[in-house]
């Protein structure tokens, strides 16, 4: 259906916080069945600090060889009723794919049917072994093992 | 028997269709995005991890509201012999600040034992490689440093003016990443010294160098690095420099850790002045360790 996402990402550990977002996320959405897809692109993140950036690239996500992550899914117990313009909180079941690696994931989160099209916000932890990110020991201090991912896009209708 | 097995492949048919069915129906909300992003054009990072090669400056800058310190040394020859610690009793070193005023142009300063030289620098990245797009097939940068002598006059050394302190080199650098694990720079140098000891001496020198890096981990390469003289040597007889060593990353630090057997750390040192020879063992072992600070944030923040 449409595009106007962004996503945040979160990871705090005693010596370092590391934050970045992507205000270029891209959506779509079958109001008729309740799937949808939700996908950026992991160069497309911005870092508070350069060399963040270029250590996430390079060492991390490896994003020349996993150039892009994507959510695809189902919400639960879609129904007509879930467009009455209130913001119901929601589950959705689907496959997240990062850094070459799939996982099934239930999520939760929010969703709300406006004028033009529907809002979502989402929020759902990652854990970087799952999806083979290796973080070399001395690194530990610096870098959760788990990330925090805030989605909030705009779906409008197409 | 018959009917049994035509029954399993029907089974095996309807099986198959439903995970068609599935995964087409959900595949194609991907690619429908897919369909709908419009290709970026991004530019190579990190053809090299820090802003040397070994010697020679790399194509990297420090990035936008980056302080860039590096503390480097180099000690004396492998060929000195246990007495000096095969040289580790004989340290000559480099301080340098750099500053990246914006991603593509950074200014820096330096002081070395060497001669008790100051520098002051500028590098600029004229062009990037790039993909997507508006592809780019390699990257272009450019440096420039003014080396000031800081001895005191002496007969050795006799400076009548300022400016007879002062040399500059100017180098192109061209680099390419190939792949994620190889890049490789070509660099044009020029060298001036403004101060010759006697009138027949040359003032200018030309130098092609060549160098390149192989990754071999996520966070180690082996770089080396090669300079030849295309006009006559300020001294005669003088080897070119050769250089190879280790890039060591942990966070916001870079070790470089490397064989030379050119002594000196700034550009007219160890791209004009002799150096050892490899045969000899007149090899120094050094280092440069690089610590960055970001002073300012990224401006998107």
């Amino acid at each position: 259906m449409g595009h106007s996402g962004t996503v945040h990402f979160h990871s705090q550990t005693l010596m370092e916080d590391i934050e970045a977002t992507l205000p270029d996320m891209t959506g779509i959405m079958d109001a008729v069945d309740g799937s949808f897809a939700f996908q950026v692109k992991m160069r497309s993140f911005s870092f508070e600090k350069a060399l963040m950036q270029e250590h996430f690239n390079e060492d991390y996500i490896e994003s020349d060889q996993f150039p892009k992550a994507s959510f695809q899914g189902q919400i639960i117990g879609w129904s007509e009723s879930l467009g009455d313009g209130e913001t119901h909180v929601v589950q959705a079941e689907g496959v997240f794919w990062c850094h070459g690696v799939e996982q099934r994931r239930t999520i939760d989160g929010s969703l709300k049917k406006a004028d033009d099209g529907w809002e979502i916000s989402c929020r759902f932890p990652v854990q970087l072994e799952e999806h083979d990110i290796d973080v070399p020991g001395w690194a530990t201090y610096l870098i959760s093992s788990t990330i925090d991912v805030d989605v909030q896009i705009k779906l409008t209708q197409q | 028997m018959r009917t049994q097995e035509s029954s399993s492949w029907q089974v095996v048919l309807l099986l198959t269709l439903l995970v068609c069915s599935v995964s087409s129906r959900g595949q194609g909300l991907l690619d429908i995005l897919n369909e709908s992003v419009e290709p970026v054009t991004v530019p190579v990072s990190a053809t090299f991890k820090d802003t040397r090669i070994v010697n020679v400056q790399s194509s990297e800058t420090p990035g936008s509201g980056v302080l860039h310190f590096v503390i480097a040394h180099r000690f004396g020859t492998l060929s000195s012999g246990a007495y000096d610690l095969w040289g580790l009793d004989n340290a000559q070193m480099r301080m340098g600040l750099d500053y990246g005023l914006t991603d593509r142009f950074a200014i820096g300063v330096a002081r070395n034992t060497y001669q008790k030289t100051y520098e002051v620098n500028a590098k600029a990245r004229v062009l990037r490689q790039s993909t997507g797009p508006k592809a780019f097939p390699f990257s272009l940068s450019w440096y420039s440093v003014m080396m000031v002598n800081g001895l005191k006059a002496s007969q050795e050394y006799s400076p009548y003016y300022f400016t007879h302190r002062l040399s500059y080199v100017h180098q192109a650098i061209l680099t390419r990443k190939f792949n994620e694990r190889l890049s490789f720079a070509l660099v044009p140098s020029f060298v001036h010294r403004n101060f010759v000891k006697a009138t027949g001496d040359k003032h200018d020198m030309f130098l092609i160098g060549g160098g390149g890096r192989y990754k071999l981990g996520p966070r180690f390469s082996i770089n080396a690095e090669y300079h030849h003289r295309l006009t006559p040597a300020f001294a005669p007889g003088a080897l070119p420099s050769l250089s190879i060593g280790v890039d060591i990353e942990t966070g916001g630090h870079v070790f470089q850790l490397h064989m030379t057997n050119a002594r000196g750390m700034f550009e007219r040192s160890f791209l004009a002045e002799p150096a050892g020879s490899w045969a000899n063992g007149d090899i120094y072992f050094g280092f440069n360790l690089s610590r960055v600070f970001q002073l300012k944030t990224n401006s998107e923040w």
